[in-house]
């Protein structure tokens, strides 16, 4: 059974069709990349299947639930986790803490617990500091676990996101842009990380405009134009397509 | 060895000696009019911990007072009219505040930021309203008096109508239970999630965060504390009525937060609590509407030099953690 | 109902919109809800009382003088006490002390007593067989009066059109030669002063002192969040709504109208969340 299923989803904005009848299957331990012009709905998509926006029509399937309509939290618990755009990070506090907040969902003790610091509590504490720890040492923050999250230099931000999706334990990562703004050598760190999530058997669906990197690290890609799906397969075959080269060439 | 033990507990070993101060004080002060400005400052303190418990969830509450008057009108009533002892009559108060702030925060919490500080503004504003016309059971300007409570401990029975002392113990006891109720929850976990919705709730959400839920609880448990301040008010001055609920008193639990430390959950509050009942009283004696003013000024003077309140805690966070890490030894140069 | 009730509720509309059309006006300049909004009302029954009623200048004078002078001091606090401050939760923490500020400065000065002004129509009007009281009936007429020169003084003339070029794109219009500065300076001004007339024209119908701010506050945010945040029209109809639930509901159910004001106000809020007018966010 697939693990995700959109089965002619549609968004609409008012009279806006942001989406229309998109059909997708994605299995276990897949690496999906989105492509499609400005405008084509990759961030809708993302957007509706995480639960910020709920379909206007279809259904999505998610290990067999229907998840469209679900709070966005709801969502996330079941294991879908997403990053965004713009980075979001925990400005208050330092690259550390903002790994060990994201570690919510791996903790298993309940909040009477922690309110009377029990052993059990004290115990789990101390592991989701050491897994946050080895997160930011797996994406190469480790020097920087108790800068301020904030000021941290674009391209460690943009790390610091994927680890704290990660630390979100997820099934599937939603990954909005992950490269935008980046110079080669930040674009290396990145996609690193990223093949490091993929390793963890992770499935990965990934928003980008950088073709040559989608074709580098996705062995799937689909294809947005005006909220269709307009082609869906390997990176080869795909990109020979007429319509897609015509999609392309229209904006530019 | 010894001195850094020491200096570990520093905080813990003040905060000793400061309670056992403030239990001995009025034993040997005699003075009347401080205790009874300690008191009331006692009040504040609880009050001012609920506006920071809203507030660390993210929120502006601007209406608290209301729930100080749904707690001190439902005290008064279960204590004159239903006859209710009084431990009894400040649980009651605490549980309907609660109550009240929990229906209303599960439809207003949804709004946003800015419409729910309007909505709490307007909630103040309805509760005085309220008060001063519903005339069957706030029996409007004249208000509900209150006897002084008779309370049996053992054997022993305390009559509040002949001194102003018990009043005194209550109240400490009820701001030490408070803040460290609030004190726990900001250092447990609880603590971390909610502290997650209010600074980033998009982010904290898309980990699997019920954002509803934690702002909920917040305001729901600052109604309890602040209900049951409300509650004892109103036994202390044996009478409830409108003019107790002044519209700007939920300004002043701002105000006191922001001189005492908007980033901190406990102590902050306290502190611009004692401060600001303290020398607002003063104040008061000797020049009427002197308090209002100057506060207000050195509110804006204060966000005007430290416009980062944040700006501390910058530096205190990083060391903060750093020592939890050591202390487990399990950071990375704990290993060979 | 009585047609007494009906003058009331247009009363208590015409203050709100008022009231509510400034508070837009200076929420489009500073970018945040100025909550200290209310001051400038209480400020404007206090101009009015010292200056018609403690030194007999003429009403209407009397009236263009309050919002003269509580408009420049709201471009004062504008200029130089919010604009320095750079963060929106900072600059509402700076109105909300505001409150304070003007509450306790104005208790200095003019002491906590209530204050009464008396009117400057008084007695009664009778129209078609019905007598009608001189003051509410002027007051309602003076501030439709106000709020059409408003409204035509924003949709038809030159400096209206810089005014709404310039709230909406301020770098566009600056680029077309609108000196933004100078225009951000005469709304906040404008903005001010309403809410100063609401207070003058209210101020011979109650009493003053220190506090009447507060509620009016209360209702012009109410009234603007049901219109519309950026809405001037928005404000109109959130105060009309309001003030016939103020007066007509009010006249049979008594003070639980108020809780049908602010009940309304959430149902539209959960359903509409913009405002009646407002633009939508997603």
């Amino acid at each position: 059974m697939p693990l995700l299923e959109l089965n002619h989803v549609k968004k609409a904005f008012g009279s806006l069709l942001a989406l229309e009848d998109i059909e997708l299957s994605v299995n276990k331990g897949e690496v999906l990349g989105i492509v499609g012009p400005n405008g084509s709905g990759k961030t809708t998509l993302l957007n509706v299947i995480s639960g910020y926006y709920h379909p206007s029509g279809g259904e999505i399937l998610y290990k067999g639930r229907k998840i469209g309509g679900l709070r966005p939290d709801q969502i996330a618990r079941m294991g879908i986790i997403r990053t965004f755009q713009q980075n979001i990070v925990y400005w208050d506090t330092v690259t550390l803490e903002n790994v060990y907040r994201t570690c919510y969902l791996m903790a298993k003790t309940n909040y009477w617990q922690s309110f009377f610091n029990t052993p059990d509590w004290v115990k789990e504490n101390k592991e989701l500091w050491a897994k946050a720890s080895e997160i930011v040492q797996l994406f190469g923050l480790g020097d920087f676990s108790f800068s301020l999250a904030q000021g941290l230099p674009h391209g460690k931000q943009r790390s610091l996101g994927l680890a704290m999706a990660l630390a979100a334990d997820p099934d599937v990562l939603l990954l909005d842009e992950p490269l935008a703004g980046m110079d080669a050598s930040e674009m290396e760190v990145v996609l690193g990380n990223i093949r490091k999530i993929i390793e963890r058997g992770v499935t990965v669906m990934l928003v980008e405009h950088n073709i040559k990197t989608v074709l580098s690290l996705c062995p799937r890609i689909i294809v947005l134009n005006f909220g269709h799906k307009i082609a869906d397969g390997s990176g080869q075959e795909v990109l020979k397509r007429q319509d897609v080269i015509e999609a392309y060439l229209g904006v530019e | 060895m010894d001195k850094a033990k020491i200096k570990a507990k520093l905080p813990l070993i003040l905060l000793l000696a400061f309670i056992t101060f403030t239990i001995i004080f009025p034993l040997v002060v005699k003075d009347r009019f401080l205790i009874s400005i300690l008191i009331e400052a006692g009040v504040m303190c609880l009050f001012a911990l609920g506006f920071a418990a809203v507030f660390r969830s993210g929120q502006f509450s601007l209406g608290q007072a209301a729930f100080l008057a749904v707690g001190g009108y439902t005290g008064a009533l279960l204590a004159s009219k239903a006859g209710l002892p009084f431990w009894l009559s400040l649980l009651g108060a605490g549980l309907s505040s609660a109550i009240v702030a929990f229906l209303l925060g599960i439809v207003i919490l949804r709004m946003g930021g800015l419409y729910f500080s309007i909505a709490t503004l307007a909630l103040g504003e309805i509760a005085i309203i309220i008060a001063k016309n519903w005339d069957n059971v706030t029996s409007g300007m004249t208000g509900i008096a209150v006897n002084a409570p008779l309370v049996k401990i053992g054997e022993l029975s305390i009559n509040f109508a002949t001194t102003k002392l018990p009043y005194y113990y209550i109240i400490l006891l009820l701001v030490i239970l408070a803040a460290l109720m609030f004190w726990r929850i900001d250092r447990s976990r609880l603590g971390t999630v909610v502290r997650s919705v209010a600074v980033a709730p998009v982010m904290s959400e898309q980990v699997g965060i019920h954002l509803m839920k934690y702002r909920v609880i917040m305001f729901t448990l600052a109604a309890f504390v602040t209900g049951i301040a409300g509650a004892f008010y109103v036994y202390y001055l044996s009478w409830v009525g409108p003019p107790l609920f002044s519209g700007a008193q939920s300004t002043v639990a701002l105000i006191m937060c922001v001189i005492g430390g908007l980033w901190s959950a406990v102590s902050g509050p306290i502190i611009g609590a004692i401060i600001v009942s303290y020398f607002g009283t003063m104040m008061q004696i000797h020049l009427e509407g002197l308090r209002p003013l100057v506060f207000g000024v050195l509110v804006i003077v204060l966000i005007w030099f430290m416009p980062n309140g944040l700006v501390e805690l910058q530096y205190r966070f990083p060391a903060w953690i750093k020592s939890l890490f050591k202390k487990k030894g399990k950071g990375p140069d704990a290993a060979a | 109902m009585p047609p007494a009730i009906f003058i009331d509720s247009l009363v208590l509309s015409s203050m709100y919109i008022l009231m509510a059309s400034g508070l837009v006006l200076v929420f489009s300049i500073m970018g945040i809800l100025n909550f200290a909004h209310g001051q400038f009302y209480m400020l404007g029954a206090y101009a009015i009382f010292y200056l018609f009623q403690q030194a007999g200048i003429n009403f209407f004078v009397s009236l263009a003088l309050s919002a003269a002078i509580v408009g420049f001091v709201g471009i004062l606090i504008e200029r130089y006490i919010m604009r320095p401050i750079g963060q929106p939760v900072q600059a509402v923490v700076i109105t909300i002390a505001l409150i304070s500020v003007f509450e306790g400065l104005i208790t200095l000065i003019a002491g906590p007593a209530p204050r009464s002004v008396t009117s400057a129509f008084p007695g009664t009007v009778s129209i078609a067989g019905v007598s009608l009281s001189s003051e509410r009936l002027a007051t309602v007429i003076i501030a439709v009066l106000l709020i059409a020169a408003l409204y035509l003084f924003i949709q038809r003339t030159r400096l209206g059109l810089a005014l709404r070029a310039a709230a909406q794109q301020p770098v566009a219009a600056g680029l077309f030669g609108i000196q933004v500065a100078r225009v951000s300076t005469l709304v906040m001004g404008i903005g001010c002063g309403l809410a100063a007339l609401a207070g003058a024209i209210m101020a011979p119908m109650f009493y003053v002192d220190p506090w009447i701010g507060g509620q009016p506050l209360v209702m012009a945010l109410l009234a603007i969040v049901i219109g519309g945040m950026g809405s001037l029209g928005g404000a109109v109809v959130g105060g009309i709504i309001l003030g016939m639930i103020g007066s007509i509901v009010a006249y049979y159910i008594g003070f639980w109208s108020q809780l049908i004001s602010f009940g309304i106000v959430i149902v539209i809020l959960l359903f509409r969340p913009q405002g009646l007018f407002g633009q939508s966010e997603k």
